[in-house]
């Protein structure tokens, strides 16, 4: 294990890009975070309250209301609008003030000042204050809740309530970015915990109206709320059977708004009267091939690089995403379209004979058998890209056997950590954070700050310039690392990048204001309904 | 071919002969018994029927509709449709039959073992298959497919095990209306040796009985296999089942209608002619009608 | 008789206990424990102090057979745990879901029986060759489709094309009758028709055989009218093994909605086992096969104490076993 200089540790447990499905929400750009010591509050219009907005989720509905249970990336959606944070998050994934007002930090960047607003309450009435802060930060930090805004936060040495509406922390060692991390601490009413998975007791735009779980969770605004009233009257989060139903539901109007449907209906969807195909405005969403690099034979960077060259990438989105994603052949986890991608990048270009070679060089000999590890009816299309690969890989002798599993006998392969899993592929889909450098942080494993699912190999020299890359000044310098960051990473392969995609969200024209932010989390909270 | 069975088998047989005439002369038992024949011979010859082969994207031709090269359309790969029923057709044949004689033959050892144990032993023996009756088949095929996983073997495993309990009870009363039979008193009464008429006349008979159920066990297999796979439990990829097909087909619905139909008629129409077989059978089999 | 009832009510309890150990261990079984999936969900790591803080919380680090007495004490007192999910208790989830299942199984039930019933007897009385092999053929494709297939067929043409009725959900009948009915209408089909294909197969020959008994042939001879003796004489006699398979669908209905509720996307005890099965809730997934299984020995149990009132003859048996 190797100790890694403190500072550079805990900025990157801020940093480090939030886990596949758990809907990630990190930090953000380093610059926005750097000089976002004030900020205002946003200002929304005032509207009437009307229309109910149906939003359909496939894959399981909300079976829990306790922000720190991460268990389904479904649930994220209900996040901001019943539990706000200190901070929020903005499209462009900067964060501004929530329940703060504003905020300050010593020049050592290792204590920070937080001032709330004063007129927060929770859903029940009950005044929101300082205590109320301190509780959270402590409910998250305890380990036996295993909450997953922990391991962003678990530099805090204390938090304290300095008055009714001040709050101060102290960190072990510096951190610019505090405030993006706190956006991870939900505030929930925890003077009854037992209490709290079922009632869903928050100070946001809105409340709990009626729960069944997994199934449907109506919200309607919560006459308490600090800001401006919310402009729908009711919010109903529908679980779907299948993305099929989901999909035949939101045509025939039983929806206003379906999250995560498959490449498979984007045609079907645009040839329904009155829907948009909702769109973030960044993608660092992408669907990726994890190994484990620290078993045998993945271990080597060779015969990852094997791997990345046997993987062709433009039938893998040509026929599993119909072309609605941007392959990433040269294998960065920045997408094509960012500013930030190294266009000079050695492509991975798809290629078997280099693949056999480069296997053949690291010891893989023909018939070896790979084991590739989906979730059963999540994501067809890590099925169809599955397949993909087990016919290119047999061409040079490599067995690909396919798997998939039920939800729950999936995660407990990967659990609790750390395991090992050699010769296993694992298709999964990463939330990566819109910054540049939070995304290419997405290399680090085998720290502290490990967000995958199997193990990784640390990289301290990619640490530490990912790190340099948040102190430097001049973009065009800046880039010059980010290059040279892309570079490390395609040379390596910790993990192979297919393609970036967005989750795909359709709305019917008449609903506005939602927006997917760049991890590919739906926000409803300044959702109205214009008939 | 009544005569050539009746001169093997002189007593027995005759009756058997007569069974399969009377299957036959009735339409829906001689066309069912025609589809199941001509489905298992299609599946089987695959390799020289399909057009295409199974496993061979074309990714110029991804969800294709019905065409004269392509008459079931292609896959989400490219894959002609119907060189994968076809082909697909083995697995979910194959995964039935094997579960099916599972079945019958775990099921008819315990009914009979049962059914010769009248004590207490016997009593329990029934009480276990009640208890594995009391719940629902789709319920109890999740749970195991989630414990066991779902490789063809582990399927057969666990289809076969599914449907034991029913066959068991089945075969038990067959064997005692057997044992209250005239000619079993009367082979009993001369001394003839047990096992000699365990052997040579209760089992033989009650064979027909269980060939009945034989049928209506493979279709409930395809069914159950088929509903698992909707669930995305079923077999895995590269193999392909009806089921895996149909549920394929049926996520990709928007892209292609055509996909989900044919697997899903190939499923019915299967389901349907082995029903109809086993009931036919099981009609023509009861003394009542004589 | 009394022993009889009595006999049959302790094996039903026996059996229930057996069915319960059975569901307790098999759950136990599978892989994916539930403290891993509520807690590792994510695929981030999560402390392992976490995992070993929630197992100690359900109960989960006792030895089996402590579990076991600690859930069947419970059940004593009728506290059927908490799921571990929600955090809801069983019986709420239970009975919070139990209106939609019991009013699908219902109204299938009838629909089932209203099929079923005339459609056999026309059959029997009616001896058209037409509508004879359409009845059988429609049987035996009504046995021969899957569920969801025939779920899917009704939500893209009730639903998709004519856009007539809700393909999903459940509205309680007390706030929206009108809706209620609606909602329920394609679910309820779905399952009817499974239901009602072995109701007519069984139906059909059991009044194939009463017909042709001769006291059926007397009365025929008497010149009764044609009406008595259907609804006098041949229903009455056929109902008896028909009974026997309406106990076996009733005490399988809950089975038989887990995927029709599925599809249609309803809130039921059938999606509360699918979900339970998924996240290894296994205190509700315990709950519910126990349900299950009662559902089933209980109407099995009912089914043949009527079979002894209406058969004089079992009675007469029952009496001398």
């Amino acid at each position: 294990m190797h100790r890694f200089d403190r500072r550079l540790r805990v900025a990157m447990l801020a940093l480090a890009a939030s886990a596949l499905t758990f809907g990630s929400i990190g930090a953000s750009s380093s610059d926005g975070a750097l000089n976002a010591s004030t900020g205002t509050t946003v200002q929304a219009q005032t509207c009437k309250q009307q229309g109910a907005l149906r939003y359909g989720l496939a894959g399981g509905g909300v079976n829990n209301l306790d922000p720190a249970i991460s268990n389904l990336a479904n649930r994220v959606v209900i996040m901001p609008l019943l539990y706000p944070s200190l901070t929020k998050l903005r499209q462009d994934g900067t964060v501004v003030p929530d329940l703060a007002t504003k905020w300050r930090h010593s020049a050592d960047l290792k204590t920070w000042w937080f001032y709330l607003k004063r007129n927060i309450r929770y859903a029940d009435g009950r005044q929101f204050d300082a205590d109320d802060v301190v509780a959270n930060v402590l409910r998250n930090l305890d380990p036996k809740v295993g909450s997953g805004a922990r391991r962003f936060i678990n530099d805090i040495r204390s938090v304290r309530a300095i008055t009714k509406y001040q709050v101060r922390f102290k960190l072990g060692s510096p951190s610019a970015i505090l405030p993006d991390a706190l956006y991870l601490v939900k505030m929930v009413d925890v003077s009854d915990v037992s209490r709290l998975a079922t009632q869903g007791n928050g100070p946001g735009p809105y409340k709990v109206a009626r729960y069944v779980p997994n199934n449907t969770l109506t919200l309607v605004p919560n006459p308490f709320y600090f800001g401006p009233k919310p402009c729908l009257r009711s919010i109903t989060i529908i679980a779907q059977p299948d993305t099929t139903s989901m999909v035949t539901a939101f045509r025939s109007r039983k929806l206003d708004m379906i999250w995560q449907f498959p490449a498979t209906a984007v045609s079907a969807i645009q040839g329904t009267r009155d829907a948009v195909i909702i769109k973030p405005r960044t993608v660092s969403t992408a669907h990726v091939l994890e190994v484990d690099t620290t078993s045998p034979p993945f271990d080597n960077p060779v015969a990852r690089r094997a791997l990345s060259y046997a993987m062709n990438r433009t039938a893998m989105v040509r026929a599993a995403f119909l072309g609605e994603a941007q392959a990433s052949v040269a294998n960065s986890p920045i997408s094509v379209t960012s500013p930030a991608y190294n266009k000079k990048l050695p492509k991975h270009t798809f290629n078997l004979n280099r693949a056999r070679q480069l296997f053949t060089q690291a010891g893989i000999k023909p018939g070896t058998k790979f084991t590739y590890w989906a979730q059963a009816g999540k994501r067809p299309e890590w099925i169809t890209n599955g397949q993909i690969l087990q016919q290119d890989l047999r061409k040079i002798g490599i067995n690909l056997e396919i798997e998939q599993a039920d939800p729950a006998t999936w995660v407990a392969k990967f659990n609790p950590s750390p395991k090992k899993f050699p010769n296993l592929i694992v298709a999964t889909f990463l939330s990566l954070q819109p910054a540049p450098a939070l995304g290419l942080s997405a290399a680090l494993k085998g720290c502290d700050c490990n967000w995958g699912l199997v193990p990784g190999t640390p990289y301290p020299r990619y640490y530490s310039m990912v790190l340099q890359s948040l102190g430097v000044p001049d973009p065009a310098k800046r880039q010059g690392l980010y290059d040279r960051l892309q570079s490390m990473f395609n040379q390596e392969s910790p993990f192979m990048v297919i393609a970036h995609q967005s989750n795909l969200v359709a709305a019917h024209k008449s609903v506005n204001g939602a927006w997917e932010d760049p991890s590919g989390n739906m926000h409803l909270e300044s959702a109205r309904i214009v008939p | 071919m009544t005569e050539v069975a009746a001169m093997e088998l002189p007593r027995s047989g005759g009756r058997r002969g007569e069974t399969i005439l009377r299957l036959l002369r009735r339409p829906a038992g001689a066309i069912a018994a025609l589809i199941v024949v001509l489905i298992v011979v299609g599946v089987l010859a695959a390799p020289v029927l399909a057009p295409h082969s199974p496993t061979e994207f074309d990714y110029e031709r991804l969800f294709a509709g019905p065409s004269w090269d392509h008459p079931f359309g292609t896959d989400e790969l490219g894959r002609d449709l119907l060189s994968r029923v076809l082909h697909g057709g083995r697995t979910s044949l194959w995964i039935a039959a094997l579960a099916t004689l599972i079945s019958m033959v775990s099921g008819a050892v315990w009914g009979f073992v049962a059914a010769f144990r009248s004590g207490w032993v016997g009593e329990m023996m029934m009480r276990a298959v009640d208890v594995t009756l009391g719940m629902p088949v789709i319920l109890i095929g999740l749970v195991l497919v989630a414990a066991f996983g779902s490789s063809i073997l582990s399927l057969v495993l666990i289809l076969g095990f599914l449907f034991a309990p029913a066959t068991a009870r089945l075969a038990r009363s067959a064997i005692l209306s057997e044992l209250e039979s005239d000619y079993y008193l009367a082979a009993t009464s001369v001394g003839a040796p047990p096992w000699r008429i365990i052997f040579g006349e209760l089992l033989p008979n009650t064979v027909p009985v269980l060939l009945a159920r034989a049928s209506i066990v493979a279709a409930a297999a395809i069914f159950v296999e088929a509903s698992l796979s909707f669930l995305g439990l079923g077999v895995q990829p590269p193999a392909a089942s009806w089921g895996t097909l149909l549920q394929i087909g049926y996520a990709s619905l928007y892209s292609s209608y055509w996909y989900s139909i044919f697997p899903g008629v190939v499923i019915v129409v299967t389901v349907l002619a082995l029903n109809t077989l086993g009931n036919s059978l099981q009609y023509a089999l009861d003394p009542s009608r004589r | 008789m009394a022993t009889y009832v009595l006999r049959r009510a302790v094996t039903s309890v026996g059996l229930l206990v057996l069915s319960s150990m059975l569901i307790f261990v098999v759950l136990r079984l599978i892989p994916g424990d539930p403290t891993v999936l509520k807690l590792g969900g994510s695929g981030t790591d999560v402390d392992p102090r976490a995992f070993e803080a929630l197992r100690h919380e359900l109960g989960l680090d006792r030895s089996l057979a402590y579990q076991y007495v600690h859930w069947i004490d419970g059940i004593l007192h009728w506290d059927f745990g908490l799921s571990y999910f929600s955090q809801y208790p069983v019986t709420t989830l239970i009975t919070d879901r139990a209106g939609a299942t019991f009013q699908l199984a219902l109204v299938s039930l009838l629909l089932g029986l209203l099929i079923a019933v005339p459609a056999a007897t026309l059959g029997a009385v009616w001896r058209n060759r037409v509508f004879d092999s359409l009845l059988s053929g429609g049987t035996a494709l009504g046995m021969a489709t899957p569920s969801f297939v025939t779920g899917i067929v009704l939500i893209v043409i009730f639903g998709v094309k004519l856009d007539l009725l809700p393909t999903q959900g459940y509205v309680p009948f007390g706030e929206d009758p009108v809706e209620s009915v609606k909602t329920v209408l394609l679910p309820a089909v779905t399952l009817a028709v499974a239901i009602a294909a072995p109701i007519v197969l069984i139906l059909r020959s059991s009044l194939d055989d009463v017909a042709s008994a001769p006291y059926i042939r007397t009365a025929q001879g008497k010149g009764l009218l044609r009406r008595r003796i259907v609804l006098g004489h041949l229903l009455p006699n056929a109902t008896i093994p028909t009974l026997t398979m309406v106990g076996v669908i009733v005490g399988d209905l809950l089975g038989g909605t887990v995927i029709v509720e599925y599809v249609f996307a309803r809130p039921g005890l059938g999606s509360l086992m699918v979900d339970a099965v998924y996240q290894r809730d296994y205190e509700v997934l315990q709950a519910l096969v126990l349900l299950a299984a009662a559902a089933f020995i209980v109407t099995s149990f009912i089914v043949d104490l009527l079979y002894g009132v209406l058969d004089p003859r079992l009675r007469v048996r029952g009496q001398e076993a």
